[in-house]
């Protein structure tokens, strides 16, 4: 499914990450590092989100060489989601829901009551506590149904309760045929989320823990 | 509009940079309509654009003030998508390349609209006059902008790391030891605020040139007060950022704590030596009616606005959206005050009014700063 080629990245000359080739299969991963190890680098490289040298393919379809059909089947949520605050974030869903559905808004209600957004979804977003940006930040990251969600820090700063219907979702989703590749420094105990391998980085590299 | 996507970009963009560039836009919408009464606006605009096709020289200046502005859209609009909290953009490169680029060229028509609406007039009536040459580069020279403001716009949502590097000229750079107060304020004026400082002077320079020279001047009081409150506001604007400078990245060197009237009259030397240029223009362009009452009304105006703009920072640094209506409220009523010839009251007035909003904000000031700097320890 996700293939990477030679990939590298440096920051300002230093090394980052050097993998030479790393495959992943349908699943659900999560991405384990130390801090600086490179975790939110390499979701962010997967998502195209900043140049690299190397290639990335995605069900065949390479992000150099063909990156709008490459793009279109990705779906990246960041660790520190920082929203526009003038604008509402129910604004802020139909925009991502009408680009990514080829401009028509189709998803907007039913995202808004899977992930219980109704509340205060009416208001700007600068007006949200950390938790309720979290939130609206990962249900964005459902919207058009991509084929692999890159899912940096998820739960951090959410409750029990909020936790658990991400949880549910990733495994909904999951189930209807999305692969995840999540970073976190919690450990997953939700009975509903198995994991399907525990990936390592280290001194650059990645590597199967489990 | 109904599409969400076109929604979200005219607030990110288009709204955003006419609201922070109002200012500026006024001081621009001012001359351009401002200077001259409104029977004889076609004469004035005629002679301007005639005065445009006429020579090689004024049409590299209108193009030279064009690109000033082009610089001013760059900027915003790689401040808007380098902003975090702007991340949602990146998602418009699901779009193909040439749906973008389309987006992006509207985008830019839209925040060029000023320059190009009166670039289609200059073509309109070259046409007219058989300048076909002319109208052909100003044609190229909009077309050239538009496509390279889409392209950079493309290029930014592409890649967050993409950076248009504008080397500035390296000879003005100042490096002198900050010990000294004239260093300090020389070493900040060419390296932090150059490109800011010289866009703002030559505005000035030439737009009070252009008024000068328009013999239209010696009728227009309340265009040369206005113009000075204008002149006034942008100038207290580039020592708030100043101030905020001084207090995030240098107040060591300083030895703070400073005397805080210590650091207010030396704001006010700064602020008096930024403006001088144009008080010498002003007083060159306008000898006719500086009576002592309106030179006294300036004077006063000077330091009542410096005071007012130091107040109302502090009163709206913890909702920055205050800030710009402040200022707009000022400029209007030192507009009525200069219609109904009382700038004189008007300005000793503002002096206690700033004092108080001084007085009333600087506790909260400072219990927000005191929370600020606990969250660093």
């Amino acid at each position: 499914m996700l293939l990477l080629h030679h990939l590298v990245k440096k920051y300002h000359k230093v090394p980052v990450l050097d993998i030479p080739l790393f495959e992943l299969q349908r699943g659900i991963y999560w991405l384990q590092g130390a801090n600086g190890s490179g975790k939110s680098t390499l979701l962010k490289m997967i998502a195209g989100l900043i140049p690299f040298q190397g290639e990335i393919l995605l069900n065949g379809i390479s992000l150099q060489k063909n990156s709008v059909s490459y793009k279109n089947q990705v779906s990246y949520h960041p660790a520190d989601p920082a929203l526009p605050p003038y604008i509402t974030g129910l604004e802020l869903i139909r925009f991502y829901d009408t680009i990514r559905n080829k401009n028509q808004s189709t998803e907007a209600d039913k995202i808004v009551e899977q992930f219980q957004l109704s509340e205060f979804v009416q208001n700007k977003t600068g007006s949200y506590s950390s938790g309720m940006q979290k939130r609206l930040s990962l249900a964005l990251a459902f919207i058009g149904k991509p084929k692999l969600i890159l899912l940096d820090e998820p739960l951090s700063t959410l409750d029990t309760a909020i936790t658990q219907l991400i949880t549910d979702k990733i495994a909904e989703a999951y189930a209807d045929g999305a692969s995840f590749i999540i970073t976190s420094h919690q450990d997953f105990e939700y009975k509903n989320l198995h994991f399907t391998k525990v990936l390592q980085l280290a001194h650059h590299q990645i590597q199967v823990v489990s | 509009m109904k599409n969400p996507v076109h929604q979200i970009l005219v607030q990110l963009f288009i709204k955003a940079f006419y609201q922070q560039h109002a200012i500026i836009l006024g001081l621009v919408y001012l001359v351009m309509f401002g200077a001259v009464e409104a029977n004889h606006l076609p004469e004035y605009h005629k002679t301007l654009i005639e005065g445009t096709l006429s020579s090689w020289s004024a049409l590299a200046i209108v193009i030279g003030i064009w690109m000033i502005y082009f610089f001013m859209v760059l900027f915003f609009v790689g401040q808007v998508t380098e902003n975090k909290q702007n991340r949602a953009l990146q998602e418009l490169a699901r779009y193909s390349k040439s749906h973008l680029l389309v987006l992006f060229f509207i985008l830019f028509s839209l925040c060029l609209l000023p320059v190009s609406t009166y670039a289609l007039a200059i073509m309109i009536w070259g046409s007219i006059k058989g300048s076909i040459l002319k109208i052909f580069i100003i044609f190229l020279v909009m077309l050239i902008l538009h496509l390279a403001g889409a392209f950079y716009l493309y290029h930014k949502i592409l890649n967050t790391e993409f950076q248009l590097v504008v080397r500035s000229f390296s000879l003005l750079r100042y490096r002198l030891p900050k010990k000294h107060l004239i260093h300090f304020y020389l070493q900040y004026l060419s390296n932090q605020q150059k490109i800011q400082w010289l866009v703002v002077k030559l505005i000035m320079i030439l737009t009070t040139a252009l008024c000068f020279l328009s013999n239209r001047a010696d009728e227009e009081i309340r265009f040369s007060v206005f113009f000075f409150v204008l002149i006034f506001l942008v100038h207290t604007n580039l020592i708030k950022q100043f101030i905020l400078w001084e207090n995030t990245a240098f107040w060591h060197s300083r030895a703070m704590p400073f005397p805080l009237f210590k650091r207010w009259c030396q704001y006010t030397l700064f602020f008096i030596f930024l403006v001088l240029p144009e008080i010498f223009m002003i007083v060159r362009a306008y000898p006719a009616h500086l009576s002592f009452s309106n030179m006294m009304g300036l004077l006063f105006l000077c330091i009542g606005l410096l005071q007012f703009i130091f107040s109302a920072g502090i009163a709206s640094d913890n909702i920055q959206a205050n800030y710009t209506p402040l200022l707009f409220l000022i400029l209007i009523l030192c507009y009525i005050a200069a219609l109904a010839e009382m700038l004189l009251p008007f300005a000793v007035l503002l002096l206690p009014v700033s004092g108080l909003i001084y007085t009333y904000s600087y506790p909260a000031f400072e219990l927000s700063s005191a929370k600020e700097a606990d969250s660093y320890t």
